[in-house]
């Protein structure tokens, strides 16, 4: 980035809403490349606006959160929780570092198998589960958990009529002191319904419970709660084990483990907010170490999403106008909206330019190009002053996006992947006009018009 | 009642057998044969041991193994010492029974006395010492002498040159029978039961004959000498019986065949002068004289378990030894994950001299590096507060954790050893742990920690220049002690195979063994449960088969196919399902369950791979010679299977044989047992598949 630029010295009004104690962080730095490739050769080859995924990031990252946690306990599979990030060449990367999948839908389960995750490999969870596609899961020996009691009858009639003993999991809600309580999925640990699950599920001749599954919340930033949620599954499995004479093999903590991302609303910034994720890890194996003996330590599964690959995306945009509101509000216009940015919702994503630039940073609003109101991607950003034609770089943009984005009046871009060695591979190519109206079937009355 | 006369009867044969070391109900059976040539010895013989038996049941000896056969056979030896003497008439039968009956009673006494307090074996000092009571005290009982010593000239063939008719005398005088004949039948039975005995029966004559004859400035003498006949018992007891044989144990004998020679001549100067032989005194005292000393000093090959022959002894200690290494510590990993060795045995900073035995270990990221950022703090480092597992089940000694960690750049000169732990193990070590973290124990002095539990976390207190964790094994409980060698357990290295009785080079990475509690599910096999199979033989549907489990008296557990004699005995150990060894036929399907699956650590590590010694006789079939040439080279034939868990719960085997390879598979049932065992050798594909796949 060579060195620093001179800034011309500039006397500014603070105004009340943007001064804090502990002083603002701001991202003033720049960045002309991902990974040592610049951004507008990038453009150049795949045009803005873009997603990047550095492969060596994702390695790296599920690397360091593996270690930290076989260091400290002996039996911990992650499984890719393919919600965050289905797209096929990301969820390749953590299947040759050893996940399993987690998916949570029919259409997950098939793309993973599809991928070519055998069905031992998955962790199929979700409140909803056709029968033929539990009906499959059972055959191919996936890890089951089931979420209610309606669910419970229906894994027994499918194994019933497949006359095959099955391996089922469930899954629990429990009071870890996180608000809000996510209570809607899987059974109460606090009020016993989850008990009357075990009871339930060890009458039946065809079930046999083998683990219990927990999820209780997402982007926590409170570690402790984990420990609550470790000790509570704990306490229960060593209690149903008992009552019920039956073997519970694996603990599935799910995953919420926050990433370096700015929460709407939040005070602080990421870097001080946001603990470690080596705290959480080491609350989790922790609280397992303390609470079992050495011969009774289940595998763990993990199920980290968002911690696992948000800072390995990014999306490269570009300024295409700028004006100044009535109000006095500097507001950009840059080429990618909330149709492709579900997660500018709740996240103030960090924003970097591709140059640096001289001039006064100012606070400014930067507008998507959808002829909708509210797409505003950041309502805050202080921004020195910027052309058109200047490249906004967002991040961190991994999770959720590029599974929850939708075609709205515009192609959703290209995704591409820099790899290890400094090759730039697009893994998904942009959207093209027939890759929608193919779907899409005309009646043959309504097939002429003349207007 | 036909029971009871089918097992008198195996008695009298592996009575017989035993004379030579062996016991083989076919060789007793030529052995008695070969008696009946002079019957009055043969009915004296039995009758003895028949008194012996009557005897022993009406004072109500329990019928222990070993003591029974002991008094058997030296009632047997008794009774021929006295048919060879004497006529069978009323008196020589009073005689008889009050031999008999004293020999029950001195084997009895000196089991006590050898056996049971020392680990000395009784031989057969109690025909000696009732031979020599009798013999002396017959010198009084005139009337005995009514008829005299008769001779057998007819069992004599002239021609044979005086050498060889000096061994064949000296083996039939085993039997009380120095005859020609019988001894070249005896030769002929040891040559086709046992190689090494017989190698030994030659090997050990000729060369205390030699000694013999040089002292003594004659050959022939020597080779009339009867008392020559110790020198084979010394010959095959030590070489072949109570040592296992081996080179060693074959110099063993010959020195003491050596050392015979002068008991020999000094016992029978005193004996000769009462006018009686001096029996078998020579044998029994050499071979107590070795046995007692090697028992003592910690010879590692002593033969503690007597098989039926020298072959099978010797096949056995080597299936056991190599298969099973009782002698070295194997602690576990004291950590969990992957580590990498900084400082292995005799490393080149600190593990120097009485030290030597010692690892360090920390962790590494994937370039190689221990810490993160730049590495100025303790947390940057990986391995800091990490958690440290008790790596065997024993008591807390001795521990502390008062010291500071080091900042890194400083290390404390003062207290080497820092922050440590100390535990005993109940088979007689201490292991040490030390530069652990400051206020980090989880256990107090005195507490009892079993393995794999978390006492500490990893620091970088004592003589340590960034944080790591030290281990060793010593012998002392003092801090400090002189290290001993050890190997790891369920130690994997980075291709994931475990790492069997080896040292760890320094920068190897290594990982603990992840033990699954659905595997020990799997493999918890109760008494009576019941699997039953389909047999396929190259995709032919031949019979179904149940395995059973079952245990056997002294309380170890075998499964057998129901119906049939055959054991294939198994058990968990240190978290590994282990087949220990097989009995039974030949052409046995469990064999191919054994080979297939030998050891299984109950770990659900996929690829995880290992080695396995299997047993001989298993795959292979040793003849005679090889066995014998096997005694010179214990690693020849050995056969090594090479397995691997290829998915959670499928194990393929390969396993080498000098000819072909056998492929094996074993595919676990989801909540016990064996799925399907299959076997692919020489264009054959043998499986056996479950038929019920639900749990009961």
């Amino acid at each position: 980035m060579g060195s620093k630029m001179y800034m011309k010295p500039i006397i500014k009004k603070q105004l009340p809403g943007n001064m804090n104690k502990f002083g603002a962080v701001y991202h003033r730095n720049y960045r002309d490349e991902i990974d040592g490739v610049k951004i507008n050769e990038l453009i150049d080859r795949f045009n803005s606006p873009l997603f990047v995924f550095s492969e060596k990031t994702i390695r790296t990252t599920y690397r360091n959160i593996y270690r930290e946690f076989s260091n400290q306990y002996p039996k911990v599979q992650f499984s890719w929780s393919y919600k965050t990030n289905y797209l096929d060449a990301v969820c390749s990367i953590f299947h040759q570092e050893g996940q399993f999948a987690e998916v949570v839908s029919e259409f997950e389960y098939q793309k993973a198998r599809r991928l070519g995750v055998p069905g031992n490999k998955i962790i199929y969870n979700g409140p909803f589960k056709p029968e033929a596609s539990l009906e499959k899961a059972f055959k191919e020996g996936a890890i089951v958990n089931l979420d209610h009691f309606d669910e419970i009858i229906k894994a027994e009639n499918v194994a019933k009529k497949m006359g095959k003993r099955v391996n089922i999991g469930i899954r629990l809600n429990m009071d870890t002191g996180i608000y809000p309580q996510w209570s809607r999925f899987g059974f109460n640990l606090d009020n016993s319904s989850a008990y009357d699950a075990v009871k339930r599920i060890n009458m039946s001749e065809w079930l046999n419970l083998s683990g219990l599954h927990a999820h209780i919340g997402t982007f926590i930033l409170d570690y402790k709660a984990y420990s609550i949620q470790v000790k509570k599954m704990i306490d229960f499995m060593k209690k149903i084990e008992n009552e019920f004479q039956i073997s519970i093999e694996f603990l599935d903590f799910g995953g919420g483990f926050p990433s370096k991302n700015k929460l709407k609303g939040t005070y602080l910034p990421p870097e001080i907010a946001v603990p470690d994720v080596k705290e959480y890890i080491e609350t989790i194996s922790n609280a397992l170490l303390s609470n079992l003996a050495p011969n009774e330590y289940p595998t763990v599964y993990m199920e980290t999403g968002r911690a696992m690959i948000d800072e390995a995306g990014f999306l490269i945009t570009t300024i295409e106008g700028i004006k100044r509101l009535p109000d006095g509000t500097k507001s950009y216009i840059i080429d990618a909206g909330i149709n492709i940015l579900y997660t500018s919702y709740w996240y103030n994503y960090k924003v970097e330019v591709d140059r640096p630039t001289q001039g006064a940073y100012e606070n400014a609003i930067v507008y998507g190009p959808l002829c909708m109101n509210i797409d505003v991607i950041l309502e805050n950003a202080f921004l020195p002053p910027l052309s058109k034609g200047n490249r906004l770089i967002l991040s961190p943009m991994g999770a959720y996006n590029v599974t929850q984005w939708m075609q709205f009046i515009q192609f959703r871009p290209a995704v591409v992947m820099i790899m290890e060695d400094g090759k730039v591979e697009e893994i998904r190519r942009a959207e093209k006009l027939e890759d929608i109206t193919n779907l899409e079937t005309v009646p043959e009355k309504l097939k002429h018009f003349i207007l | 009642m036909e029971k009871n006369f089918l097992s008198l009867l195996n008695n009298l044969l592996y009575s017989y057998s035993t004379l030579l070391f062996i016991r083989s109900k076919s060789t007793g059976f030529v052995l008695l044969l070969i008696t009946c040539l002079n019957l009055n010895l043969a009915v004296t013989g039995i009758l003895s041991w028949a008194i012996a038996i009557f005897f022993a049941h009406l004072i109500s000896i329990k019928k222990e193994d070993k003591i029974h056969i002991i008094y058997t056979y030296n009632a047997l030896i008794v009774g021929f010492s006295i048919g060879f003497l004497f006529k069978i008439t009323f008196l020589s039968i009073l005689l008889t029974i009050g031999t008999s009956i004293l020999t029950v009673l001195i084997s009895y006494t000196l089991f006590s006395l050898l056996s049971k307090t020392i680990r000395l074996p009784v031989l057969n000092s109690p025909f000696f010492i009732v031979s020599t009571i009798i013999y002396l005290a017959s010198t009084r009982y005139s009337s005995l002498f009514v008829d005299s010593f008769y001779l057998h000239e007819n069992l004599d063939i002239i021609q044979i040159p005086i050498f060889i008719q000096g061994l064949l005398r000296s083996l039939g005088i085993l039997i009380f029978m120095p005859y020609d004949i019988s001894g070249i039948l005896i030769l002929i039975a040891l040559l086709l039961f046992s190689r090494i005995s017989f190698f030994l029966t030659i090997s050990s004559y000729y060369l205390g004959v030699t000694i013999l004859a040089l002292l003594k400035g004659s050959f022939v003498n020597a080779y009339l000498d009867f008392s020559a006949f110790n020198f084979i018992l010394i010959g095959i007891a030590l070489g072949g019986v109570f040592l296992i044989p081996s080179i060693k144990s074959y110099l063993i004998a010959f020195t003491g065949v050596f050392v015979s020679v002068f008991f020999m001549d000094a016992i029978s100067v005193v004996w000769s002068a009462f006018g009686i032989p001096v029996f078998t005194l020579p044998f029994n005292i050499v071979v107590l004289l070795f046995v007692f000393v090697l028992i003592n000093i910690g010879y590692p090959n002593i033969n503690n378990s007597i098989k039926d022959s020298p072959e099978e002894s010797l096949s056995n200690f080597l299936n056991f030894t190599k298969r099973f290494n009782y002698s070295i510590p194997t602690p576990w990993l004291p950590f969990l994950g992957q580590w990498s060795v900084y400082q292995s045995f005799s490393g080149q900073w600190t593990h120097q001299g009485i030290w030597q035995y010692a690892y360090d270990f920390v962790i590494k990221d994937e370039n190689g590096l221990t810490y993160q950022n730049n590495g100025l703090k303790l947390e940057d480092y990986y391995c800091f507060g990490k958690p440290i597992f008790a790596p065997i089940s024993g008591t807390i000694v001795d521990a502390s954790d008062m010291l500071k960690d080091n900042p890194i750049g400083e290390i404390d000169k003062k207290n080497n050893w820092g922050n440590y732990i100390i535990i005993y193990s109940s088979f007689g070590y201490y292991v040490e742990i030390s530069h652990l973290q400051f206020k980090s124990l989880k256990v107090n002095i005195g507490d009892y920690v079993v393995a794999g539990a978390i006492i500490a976390n990893c620091g970088n207190s004592g003589y340590s220049p960034e944080p790591h964790v030290h281990i060793q094994i010593q012998y002392h409980p003092q801090l400090g002690s002189e290290t001993f060698l050890f190997y790891f357990n369920h130690c994997l290295n980075e291709k994931r195979q475990l790492v069997i009785n080896k040292l760890l080079e320094k920068d190897m990475i290594v990982q603990p063994i992840t033990f699954s509690k659905k595997a020990a599910k799997i493999f918890t096999f109760i008494l009576d449960d019941n699997f039953q199979y389909k047999l396929f033989i190259n995709e032919k549907n031949f019979s179904d088969i149940i395995l059973t489990v079952k245990m056997s008296i002294e309380g170890s557990y075998y499964l057998t196919i129901l119906n049939t004699e055959d054991r294939l005995y198994f058990g968990i150990e240190n978290n590994t399902f282990i087949f220990y060894s097989f009995e039974g036929r030949k052409d046995s399907l469990l064999k191919y369950l054994f080979a297939a699956l030998p050891k299984f650590p109950l770990a659900s590590d996929i690829d995880l791979s290992w080695e396995e010694i299997l047993p001989d006789n298993l795959i292979k079939h040793l003849n005679g010679f090889q066995f014998f040439y096997k005694s010179f080279n214990h690693n020849a034939y050995t056969v090594i299977g090479n397995y691997k868990l290829t998915n959670e719960n499928e194990i393929c085997g390969t396993i080498s044989c000098s000819n072909h390879t056998i492929y094996t598979k074993v595919i676990l049932n989801d909540f016990k047992g064996f799925e399907l065992i299959e076997i692919f050798q020489l264009n054959q594909t043998i499986s056996l598949r479950r038929i019920n796949n639900s749990e009961k």
